[in-house]
């Protein structure tokens, strides 16, 4: 056994508690020196925060005799960080002034330093409040698609994943509360993410240093889904609303309240979600079939439901919650066509493909200050996830996939230390994930992740430094990784033609390969990050970061054909010998990713901007090649008739290749005057192999104003985007057309037994423009919506 | 007090956490197990014959990759990959071992040679011999030593020549095995110790081994005289030092008879009658002008004639009768000649050149054919296989097309690394019989395989 000697000694000597000094009392006002209500002050580094009163005023109490830093935040203020030295008999009359901000800055939940879009060494986006309620959206990509260098794989309305700087399915991590949610959603982007924008109080995006408190294998980003479900405290509150929506029908019911004692606080939601097949205003095919129909968008209605249930215990130094929610998710899968058009019988069966989701949830998060000189707060969170989706085809289970997953994370965030601020976080994942049918494209396999991540920061005068590191252990093992006997070929068009013989494989031979696979990664992240505050109101943040990733199980595994993607995905692990697949003779490598990234900002007065400019180096780059050949999907489609090439799939080998990314982000906003204010934002990305070529589904340059009007009762906004032409393809890509969306949204909030009622309108696509996505499997079959008003009504007390 | 407890074993586990994480920062290990087949939706009906008790024949390539130091070993009866192994660094090159069941894996700059073992062997069971099919295996059998560099192989010893190191005083070293030192993973096989370094060669000879000295003061690393060294235990005692000097010393090759080197004055022969040896020297002859010499020297057991390479020109050297005659090969313009070997079991003699041509020659001369003519020239052009018509001048730097000589059939391999695919030509009627598109880049190949399969027999 280990000998707990020295360390135990190190345990109790650093339990002694410590001797407080006095207090530090003063006043928070703007320049013009009117007192800030309300602003929260926070000492950094310790457990110590409280409020201002009308007048401005805070008393921190409990504070250590010495150097201390203190963290002001107040709505529509710029954050600040002032320094102070407190004698030991405490400090009075401290002044803190304010600037004022035409930036929204909002912390990020998930990180254990004040990040928000004006603080952080890295760009960060935070959604929420009546911007998250009036932008939540069905599917999570959808809702997060206006902030600036975040786009969407939009997948026929019923599902979507954010793309961060052009980077989605493995490269960005999406969590509930900080934990993985567990789905199958960085397998397929047909996949749903099992996660509501309804019902959640934040949806933040971040990158950096913060990124590595969850998995370095977020190369492109984490995207935090946050909800009060493990309630902080009992204060009772509630909120709800209804929307309609006119282009899919959809009716929106959500909710959620807390109440409780002083010692426990209850958090309930609940939501229910339901919409038909979606409008367009043309063909749903970019080539469209004889015969085929305009207006609607066939297999894209969708009915969601979910409800959590949580409960916190409430002590002084912090709070242990649990929670369980569940989400049921019925949508059908659009673009699914097997050629049943090829002659006039089968014209009019359209078959219904559609998936049912299920997801059990349960939750732990725990955060307790310790009184303790050497550590100050450990942060618990523990999650069982039990997620389930099938793929029904006409009645039929064709593919069930189930994710159980189990995660545990503990932050360990230490006091001041000789100023610098941080922790450490000991991270385990594991995820048995399993694909059972026609489709199952991906063998069954366990991952494990074990963690060890490590961050802090310090000011050094002008200067704040912030350093990350995170190694961790990924072991992925598959017991029946198969490669069979595919038959795979190329597909010249012209012999396309009426010979049989030509496709008529025989499957004679169809004996598949059976391998026991098991892998070891051991990836690490550093990153280092300052941002320099250079002049008052601006401040510069430049980042390096060096992040690798174990490629997943599905982009090593797979073997197969993924109807979600129209495509026959073959892994890493596989090679072409010729027309046939073989074992992959090269070692599997890890995908290493070199970012640098600057950011200006100008956050005080009455303009202000944020301009971010990026370059990654990602080695060993895991992306789907097209082959060139083709394989039978796998699908036994009985359409009595042999001669049948839809089932055949265009087959895409997953191949390591070095990439290179670049692009900039840009936001100006412009308090215009009191209730007027601009905001322009453009976002840019470059993304091409080292060796020559684009990467597919690159999002386009994008440029957005928008005009928001606030005063008394009413708000209103006006926003155009215009997505411009992308014709920067990848090999057998084609160039999107560009297109301008013109959405603008109308509220009125009023009083009426005693809860704050906004009634709102919200239209989108109003020129009912046809927009096709550059970033969407399915962009040759589903457009973007068409014109859409939704009338919605939400309440508050 | 719960909470020292939880910090306490927080602490630990955090500690052994980063203790079993650090030791490996940024490695990935993958290890793959095929099992069993399973059939798809028909029967059983597979019909191959590769892996079923057949024993094949046409023998196994090993193929190494640019720059990796990853070796595919391929069944030539269906083209198969039958497997890859990871040696420790990018291989400088292949060689067969002796029996041809083994692959040399030389890596020169590391100071190390591993051994694939490609499956395919022969027992003798006193009263036959029996042929072995196995899987390939990366055997644990490795020779560490200074800059290993020319490897010759009999039908029975494999003589390894270590270089040594000048700049760091490391002496060369000559380490003599056989296949079975190589199975049974044995350290007892001799060792010739010198006490310079030298770019040097040794042809072993049973119990002895024929080996080149350099003067410890001379300039060149190249060494100028050779030795003959009787092999006891673990090591090799000096007989003796042969008086006639091989200048600028490079080449070496032996048939039954005779051990050649390579001289910048002629070729030096050393005669074997039982246990004598008799040193004598070929001069240059006419046929060289300028700097002109024997750098490259090839023989086969059963080959009259050693062939030598001076430059692109090619010799025909009869050592009993001191000949040198030269070849005319019909070489293109600026065609070097980077591949060469007696093949389809001594009938005929290949060179592979860097303009992507094989050129065939037949050969006449084996010992003991009452068939030669006096006045019929050795070697006789047959035909010439242009095996690419990719443009050679797009040779990947630090590429060139390699050969590897089938010792069973009338085959031989081309690797060409333009479009990294492995040609298969038939010397017999002269064309390339297939083309295999490899995954990757090719490096270095060597066929191995059992060249007389045993006649059938009873158990």
């Amino acid at each position: 056994m280990f000998k707990p000697t020295l360390l135990t000694a190190a345990v109790f000597a650093a339990l002694t508690s410590t001797a407080y000094a006095d207090s530090i009392t003063g006043t928070v006002t703007d320049t013009a020196g009117n007192p800030v209500a309300n602003a929260r002050v926070q000492l950094m580094g310790a457990n110590g925060e409280t409020r201002t009163d009308d007048n401005g005023r805070f008393v921190l109490a409990k504070v250590n005799a010495g150097d201390a830093e203190l963290h002001i935040e107040a709505s529509r203020f710029a954050h600040r960080n002032v320094h102070v030295d407190v004698p030991a008999a405490g400090l009075d009359n401290l002044s803190v002034v304010l600037f004022a901000t035409t930036i929204e800055t909002i912390d990020v939940k998930a990180s254990p330093f004040h990040a928000s879009a004006t603080e952080s060494s890295l760009p960060v986006n935070v959604l929420a409040g009546d911007a998250l309620k009036m932008r939540q959206a069905a599917t999570l990509g959808d809702t997060l698609k206006n902030e600036v260098g975040v786009h969407s794989n939009f997948y026929g309305g019923v599902s979507s994943s954010p793309i961060i700087r052009g980077l989605d399915g493995p490269r960005v991590l999406i969590t509930q509360n900080g934990l993985d949610a567990g789905d199958a959603s960085r397998v397929g982007p047909d996949h749903g993410v099992a996660s509501e924008a309804s019902t959640a109080t934040q949806i933040e995006v971040l990158r950096g240093p913060a990124t590595l408190f969850y998995g370095s294998g977020a190369i492109g980003g984490v995207v935090n889904v946050v909800d009060e479900r493990a309630p902080t405290s009992s204060t009772p509150r509630a909120e709800w609303m209804l929307q309609r929506e006119s282009v899919n029908n959809e009716k929106l019911v959500a909710g959620s309240a807390v109440n409780g004692t002083d010692m426990f606080a209850v958090y309930v939601d609940g939501f229910w979600r339901d919409s038909d097949n979606y409008s367009i205003p043309g063909f749903a095919e970019s080539v469209p079939e004889q015969g085929a129909e305009k207006g609607k968008v066939e297999n894209s209605g969708q009915t969601a439901k979910g409800g959590t249930v949580g409960a916190s215990w409430l002590l002084d130094n912090g709070y242990v919650g649990m929670s369980y929610g569940r989400l049921e998710r019925e949508y059908g899968i659009p673009g699914h066509s097997h050629g049943g058009h090829d002659d006039e019988e089968h014209a009019h069966e359209e078959e219904q493909v559609f998936a049912d989701l299920t997801q059990n949830r349960w939750q732990l998060l725990s955060e307790i200050n310790v009184d303790n000189s050497l550590i100050r707060a450990v942060n618990t969170r523990l999650a069982y996830t039990d997620y389930q989706h099938a793929e029904i085809e006409n009645g039929v289970v064709g593919t069930t996939f189930a994710n159980d997953s189990y995660e545990a994370r503990v932050e360990l965030l230490h006091r001041t230390f000789n100023h610098w601020r941080g922790g450490l976080s000991l991270h385990y994942k594991y995820s048995d994930f399993e694909a059972i049918g026609e489709e199952a494209f991906t063998p069954p396999s366990e991952s494990k992740t074990l963690a060890l991540a490590w961050v802090e920061e310090r000011h050094f005068g002008h200067w704040l430094v912030q350093l990350g590191a995170r190694v961790e252990r990924v072991t992925i093992d598959a017991s029946d990784m198969r490669l069979p006997d595919i038959a795979a070929h190329g597909h010249d068009e012209a012999e396309h033609g009426n010979d049989k013989e030509e496709h008529d494989h025989d499957h004679a031979e169809g004996l598949s390969r059976v391998f026991d696979v098991s892998q070891k990664f051991t990836p690490y992240s550093l990153s280092a990050g300052t941002v320099w505050d250079f002049a008052e109101g601006y401040n510069l943040g430049v980042s390096l970061s060096r992040s690798q990733r174990a490629p997943s199980a599905a982009e090593m595994l797979s073997f197969g054909a993924h109807i979600g993607t129209q495509s026959y995905e073959v892994g890493a692990l596989f090679t072409l010998d010729g027309d046939e697949f073989v074992l992959n003779s090269q070692p599997v490598k890890l995908e290493t990713a070199n970012n640098l990234d600057i950011t200006l900002r100008k956050f005080s007065g009455n303009t202000g901007f944020v301009l971010n400019a990026f370059y990654n180096q990602i080695d060993n780059y895991y992306y789907q090649q097209n082959t060139g050949l083709f394989a039978e999907s796998g699908h036994s489609h009985d359409h009595g008739d042999e001669h049948d090439h839809a089932g055949e799939l265009p087959v895409y080998l997953f191949t390591a290749a070095d990439v290179r990314l670049h692009g900039f982000e840009a936001q100006y906003f412009w308090q215009i005057n009191a209730p007027f204010k601009l905001t322009l934002q453009g976002d840019y990305i470059r993304a091409r192999l080292k060796q020559g070529g684009e990467l597919p589904r690159t999002p386009p340059l994008r440029i957005s104003a928008e005009l928001a009007y606030e005063q008394d009762a009413y708000s209103a906004d006006l926003r155009a985007s215009r997505y411009f032409k992308q014709d920067r393809t990848a090999a057998l890509e084609t160039a999107t057309d560009g297109y301008t969306l013109l959405d603008a949204s109308l509220s009125y909030r009023f009083n009426l037994g005693g809860q704050l009622l906004t009634a709102y309108l919200k239209g989108q696509n109003l020129t009912d423009e046809e927009a096709r996505v550059h970033t969407s499997f399915l962009k040759d079959l589903t457009p973007l919506p068409g014109r859409s008003v939704a009338l919605g009504l939400r309440g508050s007390f | 007090m719960l909470q020292p407890k939880l910090q306490k074993k927080l602490s630990l586990v955090a500690l052994l956490v980063a203790t079993s994480l650090l030791s490996a920062c940024g490695d990935s290990t993958t290890n793959i197990v095929e099992k069993e087949p399973i059939a798809g939706d028909d029967e059983h009906d597979h019909g191959d014959d590769h892996d079923h008790g057949d024993i094949s024949s046409v023998g196994r390539l090993v193929i190494s990759a640019k720059d990796s130091n990853l070796l595919s070993v391929y069944e030539l009866e269906d083209g198969s990959l039958l497997d890859t192994f990871a040696v420790a660094d990018t291989p400088s090159a292949l060689a067969a071992s002796a029996g041809k069941r083994y692959a040399l894996v030389v890596q020169r700059t590391t100071d190390r040679v591993e051994f694939v073992d490609g499956g395919l062997f022969q027992e003798d069971h006193v009263d036959h011999l029996h042929d072995y099919q196995q899987a390939p295996a990366l055997s644990s059998f490795v020779l560490s030593d200074s800059r290993p560099t020319h490897i010759s192989s009999t039908d029975s010893q494999t003589a390894v020549f270590f270089d040594g190191d000048g700049n760091s005083s490391t002496p060369a070293a000559v380490a003599v095995i056989t296949d079975a030192d190589i199975t049974t993973d044995s350290n007892g096989y001799p060792v010739l110790h010198y006490t310079t370094h030298m770019h040097g060669a040794a042809q072993a000879r049973g119990e002895y081994v024929l080996s080149t000295i350099r003067d410890a003061n001379s300039a060149t690393t190249l060494p100028d005289q050779v030795g003959l060294y009787h092999a006891h235990d673990d090591h090799f005692d000096e007989e003796r030092v042969f008086t006639e000097t091989c200048p600028g010393l490079h080449g070496s090759a032996q048939n039954a008879h005779v051990i050649a080197f390579g001289c910048t004055d002629g070729v030096l022969v050393i005669t074997q009658e039982g246990e004598t040896f008799t040193a004598s020297k070929i001069a240059n002859t006419d046929d060289f002008s300028g700097t002109m010499r024997i750098g490259t020297l090839v023989g086969a057991e059963h080959a009259e004639h050693l062939v030598g390479f001076a430059g692109s020109s090619m010799f025909a050297i009869h050592a009993e009768d001191g000949d040198m005659d030269l070849v005319d090969w019909q070489g293109g313009e600026g065609a070097d000649i980077i591949g060469y070997g007696f093949a389809d079991k001594g009938e005929k003699f290949v060179l592979l050149d860097n303009q992507g041509y094989l050129t065939i020659l037949n050969y006449h001369g084996h010992a003991h054919d009452g068939a030669v003519e006096a006045e019929e020239p050795a070697f006789e052009f047959a035909a010439k296989v242009q095996l690419t018509s990719a443009d050679v001048s797009t040779m990947p730097e630090g590429s060139r097309f390699e050969l590897a000589i089938s010792a069973s059939d009338d085959k031989v391999y081309v690797t060409n690394p333009i479009d990294s695919t492995l040609l298969t030509v038939d010397i017999a009627d002269a064309e390339v019989v297939s083309s295999k598109q490899l995954n990757f880049m090719p490096h270095k190949l060597v066929w191995l395989g059992i060249a007389e399969a045993a006649e059938a027999h009873d158990h």
